[in-house]
């Protein structure tokens, strides 16, 4: 059979736009595929930005507090008492608790100065129960001088009882003014937060496992949350 | 004209079109393509906060913690912004929005949480956020059947 060159032409320009518009749209379906991710054809890079991607100077670390684990266990007949610091052993009438010589280290990574603020998922009755419970938190330097200013209210050394709502943050390393963040020299970038609990003897008997407790850790470049 | 050279032809025109089919795609549906690094230690004895600025750095974590960094983005046109994560931590962290219009002059925060599985192992992990900003008009073909 014989073709045209007129007719050739023809086929190979439709070839052409059926093969562009087929790899156009493929590469727009393909995209949506999650096997198929990151296709960006050939930019693979920023080019003199229109767009900025900014990434903020805040961060937010949970830990549970199993990371100091008291286990579980009951107050028998009277209150029990457990702290996590070296001296940490059950005091008073603990049934199956154990003793945690963990405190949470925190440090600082960076490279900026941080105010830090500490905040817990539970209160003193939903975390434990029973008549008048009681949890209290402390901060203070793993290493001297990390918290240079923080001698107020919530800063090293003070056992602060969470009085607050869930989830209310507590500033800790404040000084007597808006000072007082946590530095990130090497030397000195690092603080305890250590945790004691008083079980009242009506108390709800944990299992084996007990009952965990979310620690939230923010730290930001800002002065933030000052405490009153 | 021979059969040959005719196929030769027909076949260079195809890798042709291939090619101005990404070549369109690359310039006038992708405006902009940012990434980011991230990356986060998993250890035993410390929680590490890092503020830095320049990488999604998740701190030091035991297995089974978490860390939360934010994302601000902006751009001088409409686009539609997509967040596509690969690496180790692609499987770990969770996106508060991978999908979004971003009208000019508009700020939006994107959140980036972490989750370090109780079974990992300590290390190093790393990982890359993806932003790729495209043309509006691109989210009515992307929705197309």
């Amino acid at each position: 059979m014989d073709i045209s060159n007129k007719s050739l032409a023809l086929f190979l320009i439709a070839s052409i736009l059926i093969s562009a518009g087929g790899t156009f749209t493929a590469l727009i379906k393909l995209d949506q595929l999650r096997g198929a991710r990151i296709l960006t054809g050939f930019a693979t890079s920023a080019p003199a930005g229109q767009a900025n991607v900014t990434v903020t100077s805040q961060i937010a670390l949970t830990a549970i507090a199993s990371f100091m684990n008291f286990g579980g266990g009951f107050a028998n007949g009277s209150t029990c008492r457990l702290n996590s610091t070296d001296t940490g052993l059950p005091i008073g009438n603990c049934t199956t608790f154990r003793d945690s010589n963990e405190s949470i280290v925190v440090r600082n990574d960076g490279n900026s100065n941080l105010s830090i603020n500490v905040s817990f998922d539970k209160t003193n009755a939903t975390w434990i129960g029973g008549s008048n419970p009681g949890v209290w938190f402390d901060a203070s330097d793993n290493e001297t001088g990390s918290c240079a200013n923080g001698t107020r209210m919530y800063g090293p050394g003070n056992w602060t009882g969470l009085n607050r709502a869930a989830n209310a943050g507590y500033r800790v390393c404040q000084g007597s003014s808006s000072l007082g963040l946590m530095s990130f020299d090497d030397t000195k970038d690092a603080i305890n937060i250590d945790l004691a609990v008083l079980i009242p003897p009506d108390a709800t008997a944990d299992g084996a496992s007990g009952d965990n407790l979310t620690i939230t850790i923010t730290g930001s470049d800002a002065d933030t949350n000052l405490e009153p | 004209m021979k059969q040959s050279v005719f196929y030769k032809i027909v076949f260079v025109s195809i890798l042709c079109a291939i090619g101005l089919g990404t070549f369109f795609y690359s310039f006038f549906v992708i405006q902009e393509v940012h990434q980011l690094p991230m990356m986060v230690v998993v250890q035993k004895e410390v929680m590490g906060l890092n503020t830095d600025t320049d990488a999604l750095r998740f701190g030091s974590l035991r297995s089974g913690g978490g860390s939360n960094r934010f994302v601000e983005i902006s751009s001088e046109k409409p686009s539609w912004v997509t967040v596509q994560l690969k690496g180790d931590l692609a499987q770990w962290v969770w996106v508060s929005n991978e999908s979004f219009f971003l009208d000019k002059g508009e700020v939006d925060k994107v959140r980036f949480k972490l989750d370090v599985p109780g079974s990992a192992e300590s290390g190093n992990y790393t990982g890359t956020a993806v932003f790729i900003f495209k043309e509006p008009w691109i989210k009515r073909l992307e929705t197309f059947k």
